[in-house]
């Protein structure tokens, strides 16, 4: 399937995924609802599906091209239609037994959303005093607390859950749990109001408390204490694809610069005539190409050269995500009033550019917990980290080294 | 006198703040406050009537109006852009009328830009033409803050020939005395930040118009008010930066992470501690630029520029360091005070934007190269006049307005005083880093040297412009450092002088001790007390 052709011409003004519609829907603080209807057609998630289990995920750089696709025309179907169920896939790929696995692929390729729960506003990074808990009982589990700023989490047709399940210090006191949200009981999951943010508008960021809600045994992921063993193997992949995906809004930024330099009149001349916008966007396009050829290499290296992730997958998203948000900057000091404005022919830019602003979040320390797995997303800084190098096989799944 | 905590108390809580940009709604209320306190005497020359003898107090009211609400200010300060011409240009009548308009309330707009002509002043199409019964604009200007809601308005108009220095003339509208169907509003744009406030555009056709100052003057005497506002433009981007500060110096002191509070942490302190410095070495800039207004009147074509450039990029990269320290507090909108800190960065993202972008002012600042080398290597210094530029508090002589000129002839005082200001430090550490920062000038000022003066100046004028800057800013942190605000000032100038050799690809200065100033920064946070070394505490506490 090629993105860019289903997404068709941006600035065609009946394209219900041209520029027009995005801007629309982030204005409503929607998901844009064409868009996800046209993926469910065309069957996106099948790029988050390893083939094994039906699906197109046989090598990283496959989903991370498809993934840019998406996050080039807009970020908010980029993480809310593709990268949320995504990271859950990839926990589940990596500890999920058959059955589990066969049902999350199926539900995937039914157009399903999974949502990865691991966060908590109170707790942050600091995932060893996580509020949120899983009791045993005689038949499974028993889950109280809360979980917040989750994407997708009321919609979600399944959910990845992050759960203290013993008060014993150390690095095995969690585990994950995947559930249906249609075997929740609803009185024991309260739904609270979705949280809103600067960008990412239309994502829908839900928040929930849950208090004794059953699950039965087999929900658990993996073995009980491997929580964040988990989090991290998956990480090892999402952080690698997050560099090669923030090249898509820098593209499309730097397509609205160029095109607004060479169309503005200014001084008797074009914009594009002034030595300072043209090296400010020689310096993007130059920024733009080191990221993909840098991130090129650290998502095939996830398949070829594994054991030296460690390095690779921390310098391309630490050096990456700076050098997106500074062209960013650069690129707004051409658009200048343009830039500002949420209408018009370049009102998009402001759209990508509060879009991309987490990549600099959530910064992931030595002891950084399965936030991290989010942080992918979000993380600047590079991060030192225990678990096991892990290296996806051709069959899509993750197997520990 | 008004003081900061009457203004933060008129603008009221932070709630209704974040609902009024939430809905893109005017901040009314606010702007009645502000009223109401007495804030527009402070936009009126004393010969008027009011209040502005010393453009060091108008920088104080409007960044303690900013660290509540950049908003409110960039709306109710449009008062103040709006007339600068008047004072400047205007006869006597004309002075006094819109004296009396804005000291009762009366908000004012200023219409340079238009649809197709944004920083590009010699080319405007709009135009004035003069008829038996006086002169008529015909055209629109966009876009423009205050347009809808201003009663009085001064415009550029063409007059002449496009495109040549004297063929444009500035006129005062009062839309009060239009005749109806020679003008109308463009509707309000939607914007990034700053959504509520009223962005919005005035069309005219055949409309009446008085004649400000005389004809073909009228891009000179914008250029030359350009220099009071965009100085004052640094009361917007300290206020901002204030706010930003408090929020995460909070959040950082009260953030239990692993049993240990944040502030408790390495990293995160360096970070709370390099951001305050950029603060203050941004403040003791802004505050240098406003009183060398007075001081050093026929500098400020230099003054202005730097002011207008550095003081919004150093605040853009202290709100860009603490989002990061802030993690998703900084982006939800409706935790953590309201989403307050999102929405001061989107806020904040126009300062560098309008009165003239950073690039602008970077080629302002280049055009002026030759004369700056020049009087850098013959060390000219006005000494009084840098004296009382950098007497912060001390209230200023009166400004001659007549000495405001397009080209300064002595350079820039500030930095040209460098040598002698470093020859009278003691302290090692200081003295080093002062060192540094003379010989990196010196560098920076050869390199200007060598630039060909140029219509369209090289991309590398433009980075030599930023570095120059930066050694403003060090200069201004040396001339106003005392023992009691060293602990602001040391870090400033050791974070000035990384950033300059981050620019100039040279080895970065030596670290210097961040914990005292993490300590303070955060104690303030908590108390209310000042997070700069002039800056004033702040009423509510916490
Ligand atoms: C919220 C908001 C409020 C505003 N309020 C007012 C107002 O009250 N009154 C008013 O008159 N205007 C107002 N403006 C307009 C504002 O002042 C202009 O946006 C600004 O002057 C720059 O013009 P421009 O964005 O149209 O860019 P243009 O002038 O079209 O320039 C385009 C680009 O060319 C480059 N460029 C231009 N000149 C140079 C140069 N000399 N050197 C290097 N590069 C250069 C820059 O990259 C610039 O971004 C407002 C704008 C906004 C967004
Ligand atoms: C658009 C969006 C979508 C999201 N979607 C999801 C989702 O689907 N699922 C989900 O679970 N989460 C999601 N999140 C939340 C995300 O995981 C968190 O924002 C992220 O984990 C950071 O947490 P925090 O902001 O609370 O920062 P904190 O962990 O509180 O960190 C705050 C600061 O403390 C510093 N810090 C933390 N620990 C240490 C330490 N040990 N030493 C020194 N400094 C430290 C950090 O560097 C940071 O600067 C989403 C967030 C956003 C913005």
């Amino acid at each position: 399937m090629d993105i860019d052709e289903l997404l068709a011409d941006p600035r065609a003004a009946d394209n219900p995924m041209g520029f027009d519609a995005v801007l629309a829907a982030d204005e409503r603080q929607e998901m844009l609802a064409d868009g996800e209807r046209l993926l469910d057609e065309h069957g996106f998630n099948a790029e988050f599906v390893p083939t094994r289990l039906g699906g197109r995920l046989d090598r990283v750089d496959r989903v991370a091209a498809a993934l840019r696709a998406l996050w080039r025309r807009d970020p908010c179907l980029g993480l809310g239609y593709g990268f949320s169920s995504f990271i859950s896939g990839m926990n589940i790929w990596t500890a999920g037994d058959e059955e589990q696995q066969r049902n999350a692929a199926k539900l995937l390729l039914d157009n399903g959303k999974i949502a990865a729960a691991f966060h908590e506003l109170d707790h942050g990074n600091d995932f060893a005093h996580a509020g949120f808990a899983a009791r045993a009982t005689d038949d499974g589990w028993l889950l109280s607390g809360r979980k917040e700023v989750v994407t997708n989490l009321r919609r979600a047709d399944a959910l990845v859950l992050f759960a203290r399940t013993s008060s014993a210090a150390g690095s095995r006191g969690h585990s994950q749990f995947l559930v249906e949200t249609a075997d929740l009981p609803g009185e024991s999951v309260r739904h609270l109001s979705r949280l809103h943010s600067s960008g990412m508008r239309g994502v829908q960021l839900g928040r929930a408390e849950f208090t004794d809600c059953p699950v039965p045994r087999h929900a658990l992921l993996g073995d009980p204490g491997q929580g964040m063993e988990i989090a991290l193997r998956a990480y090892q992949v999402t952080r690698a694809v997050f560099p090669a995906i923030s090249v898509g809004p820098l593209d499309t930024a730097l397509r609205l610069a160029t095109e607004f330099a060479l169309e503005r009149k200014l001084y008797g001349g074009a914009v594009s005539d002034i030595p300072y916008v043209r090296a400010t966007l020689a310096r993007a396009y130059a920024d733009l190409l080191a990221i993909d050829a840098f991130s090129a290499v650290a998502v095939r290296a996830l398949h070829l050269l594994p054991e030296e992730m460690g390095i690779y997958a921390p310098a391309a998203k630490y050096l990456t995500s700076r050098v997106v948000l500074d062209a960013f900057e650069d690129l707004r000091s051409v658009l200048g009033a343009q830039a500002y404005l949420r209408e018009g022919k370049y009102g998009m830019f402001q759209k990508l550019h509060r879009d991309i602003a987490p990549a600099t979040f959530a910064t992931c320390h030595e002891q950084a917990g399965p936030q991290s797995a989010w942080a992918a997303i979000l993380n600047l800084h590079p991060c030192k980290f225990a678990s096991r190098q892990s290296v996806p096989s051709a069959n899509g799944r993750i197997q520990p080294t | 006198m008004l003081s900061g905590p009457l203004l933060d108390n008129a603008l009221g809580d932070a709630a209704r703040i974040a609902e009024l940009d939430a809905t893109a709604a005017f901040p009314a209320e606010q702007c009645a406050a502000l009223d109401a306190a007495g804030l527009p005497a402070y936009y009126v020359p004393p010969e008027w009537g009011g209040k502005l003898d010393d453009h060091e107090v108008l920088l104080r009211l409007w960044r303690d109006v900013a660290r509540r609400d950049l908003s409110t200010i960039v709306a109710h300060g449009k008062t103040y852009l709006g007339t600068a011409c008047v004072w400047l240009a205007g006869s006597e009548d004309q002075a006094s009328a819109v004296a009396k308009a804005v000291l009762g309330g009366v908000p004012a707009a200023w219409a340079l830009s238009e649809p197709g002509h944004g920083a590009d002043l010699l080319n405007g199409s709009l135009t004035a033409t003069e008829s038996a019964d006086g002169w008529r604009l015909t055209g629109a200007k966009w876009p423009i803050n205050n347009a809808t809601r201003a009663d009085l308005l001064t415009v550029l108009a063409r007059t002449g020939t496009a495109g040549s220095a004297r063929g444009q003339s500035l006129f005062l509208v009062d839309k009060s005395t239009l005749a109806p169907g020679t003008w109308q509003h463009r509707r309000k744009a939607a914007t990034h930040g700053i959504r509520g406030v009223d962005i919005s555009g005035i069309a005219f056709d055949g409309a009446r118009a008085d004649l400000l100052g005389a004809q073909g003057t009228g891009v000179e005497t914008v250029l030359r008010a350009l220099q009071l506002t965009r100085t004052m433009c640094g009361g917007l981007s300290l206020g901002a930066g204030e706010h930003a500060l408090r929020l995460t110096g909070r959040f950082v002191s009260t953030r239990v992470i692993q049993r240990k509070p944040l502030i408790d942490r390495a990293q995160p302190r360096s970070v709370l501690a390099r951001c305050a410095g950029l603060l203050a070495a941004a403040e003791a800039a802004a505050l240098v630029g406003a009183r060398s207004i007075h001081g050093l009147t026929g500098e400020m074509s230099v003054a202005s520029a730097i002011v207008k450039s550095v003081v919004p990029a150093l605040t853009d990269l202290v709100i860009a360091d603490l989002t990061e320290l802030l993690g998703a507090r900084s982006y939800l909108t409706d935790v953590y005070e309201y989403g307050a800190f999102q929405k001061l960065a989107r806020d904040h993202q126009i300062v560098s934007v309008f009165d003239g972008s950073t690039p602008v002012n970077r080629s302002a600042l280049a055009q002026q190269f030759p004369r700056l080398a020049r009087a850098y290597a013959a060390e000219t210094v006005d000494g009084s006049g840098l004296a009382e530029a950098v007497d912060i508090g001390v209230r200023p002589s009166e400004l001659d307005r007549g000495e405001l000129v397009l080209a300064s002839r002595n350079g820039c005082s500030v930095v040209q005083s460098l040598p002698g200001v470093v020859a009278a430090l003691s302290e090692p550490e200081l003295t080093a880093m002062a060192r540094s920062l003379l010989a990196i000038t010196a560098k920076v000022v050869g390199l200007m040297a060598e630039v060909r003066p140029a219509a369209r100046p090289a991309m590398a004028a433009y980075e030599l412009a930023a570095a120059y800057e930066l050694c403003y800013v060090g200069a201004a942190c040396l001339h106003l450092w005392t023992a009691e605000n060293d602990v602001w000032l040391r870090v400033a100038l050791h974070a000035v002088l990384t950033r300059l050799t981050a620019v100039l690809r040279m080895p970065a200065p030596e670290p210097v001790d961040h914990d005292p100033l993490a300590e303070l920064v955060a104690d303030a946070a908590m108390t209310g007390g000042a997070i700069t070394p002039f800056g004033a505490g702040d009423s509510r506490g916490h």
